[in-house]
């Protein structure tokens, strides 16, 4: 600068050193206050649950025997994506256990009250199944024509098949987050209209939905061969393995996209 | 184009090259593979399995990118012909999961639960034998520059494994299959495919 100030015939009459430590701490402090909550945003779990769970679905199913893939879904079922206090992410999966068809209801917590109260006596017959039957009950509704009460089809249907929509709406009606929750109420009254209309015509009785197992081709999952603890074991071990591999590629950068959206505050 | 589909089909591909009874080069070195049944994704492997069996298992992608770029000779081969040099290409970074398993056959005499040890207790089975031999050669040629060099011209590139951590059943997990067993070997790697848009 010098040099280039005495070309052009200019002299240097100051220099200045100022110092900007001030700046420095307050830049950690800020740092300090968004990084956690940059990796808490990175870590939700409404971001890795889905994403564990294709990866436990897949898992599993290559390592089951054929006899045995219809055990897949009720351990699926118990996948748990949680926040691990402060800021980071539980996943787990067990054994659903030998009662697994009492055991795997939806639980409360997800669903809110209203299912309870103006859904009338079909919104605890739906929510009080075990959710691969749950599925598969969604599944069937997608399946039927809108003309007999099935899912009236609109343009985010378009190019999916009935497996794809079903899978979709009943990750909505199980998911606890608000926006799927909206959705779920939206969704709720055509669901019961239909299964209401099933009731009627095959004489369910929605007090008792043990009894409809099977009746309606629903998966009859729970009964039948318990999963060996040695298959189950081989399948948790592969899956632990699965998702370590799945955070330790995805964390980095989910985190870096959220510090990027806080860029401007940092 | 499918990314998960396209990039099992070269991992079949790759792999039923290697692992299939004979000698191959890795880098200078003539190894011998043994022969393997592969499948993918959530397929199972055929029952009852016998000799070894690897399952490659698509774990997750991230860092999805578009880019223009000139496309190598390998997957200009697979386009059709007069398809320009330089295209759009997707790039993105993905894991994988390698389930290396075999299955000692039940010994006579044996209960269930000692069919692993072939009757003999505390030694190697030969099934355990196969899958430690197996992975410990996957983790080899996926860590072979030279070797992987054919795969990373197709689009599968920066191949970075992790040796297989889950022994099994040696960890002394209480109920393991003693006539089971499986090694999780998994990898990192660039997965690059021409979106072909011109």
């Amino acid at each position: 600068m010098a040099a280039s100030a005495a070309k052009e015939g200019l002299l240097i009459e100051e220099v200045k050193i100022e110092s900007n430590i001030a700046g420095v701490i307050g830049q950690m402090a800020r740092l300090k206050r968004h990084v956690p909550m940059a990796a808490g945003r990175a870590l939700h779990p409404d971001v890795w649950e889905p994403v564990a769970h294709g990866v436990a679905d897949r898992t599993m199913r290559a390592l089951a025997k054929p006899e045995e893939q219809r055990h897949v879904p009720l351990v699926l079922a118990t996948l748990m994506a949680v926040v691990f206090p402060p800021e980071g992410l539980s996943l787990s999966l067990h054994r659903p256990g030998p009662e697994a068809g009492l055991r795997l209801r939806v639980p409360e917590q997800l669903l809110g009250p209203e299912h309870l109260g103006s859904a009338g006596e079909w919104g605890p017959y739906m929510f009080a199944m075990p959710i691969p039957e749950f599925k598969e009950l969604i599944l069937k509704w997608v399946e039927t024509p809108q003309e007999d009460g099935g899912k009236r089809r609109d343009a985010r249907d378009a190019e999916k098949t009935d497996e794809e929509i079903a899978s979709y709406v009943a990750d909505v009606m199980l998911s606890p987050n608000k926006q799927a929750q909206d959705a779920r109420r939206r969704l709720l009254p055509h669901i019961l209209g239909w299964l209401k209309k099933q009731g009627e015509e095959f004489g369910w009785d929605p007090k008792s939905p043990e009894s409809h197992a099977g009746e309606a081709g629903f998966l009859d999952l729970i009964n039948g061969d318990e999963l060996k603890a040695e298959s189950l074991d081989l399948w948790l071990r592969a899956v632990l393995a699965a998702w370590r591999v799945m955070v330790l590629a995805g964390f980095e950068p989910r985190f870096r996209q959220e510090l990027l959206k806080m860029q401007d505050e940092l | 184009m499918d990314a998960e589909g396209s990039a099992l089909a070269l991992w079949q591909e790759y792999l039923a090259g290697y692992f299939d009874g004979g000698a191959h080069l890795v880098g200078r070195a003539s190894v011998v593979f043994p022969k393997a049944t592969l499948r993918f994704q959530e397929a199972s492997l055929p029952q009852p399995l016998k000799g070894l069996g690897i399952s490659v298992v698509w774990v997750t992608q991230v860092r999805v990118e578009r880019r223009w770029e000139v496309l190598t000779a390998a997957e200009l081969a697979l386009l059709p012909a007069g398809t320009p040099a330089e295209q759009e290409r997707m790039q993105a970074h993905c894991s994988f999961l390698f389930l290396v398993r075999a299955v000692d056959p039940p010994s006579p005499g044996s209960s269930p639960l000692r069919q692993g040890s072939g009757g003999q207790a505390g030694a190697a089975s030969n099934a355990q034998q196969q899958v430690q031999v197996a992975a410990g050669k996957l983790f080899g040629l996926l860590q072979n520059t030279a070797a992987t060099e054919p795969l990373s011209e197709k689009g599968i590139s920066k191949i970075r494994p992790t040796p297989a951590r889950m022994a099994f059943p040696g960890d002394g997990a209480p109920g393991a299959d003693q006539g089971y067993r499986l090694r999780v070997l998994s990898c990192r790697a660039i997965l690059r495919w021409a979106v072909a848009s011109q």
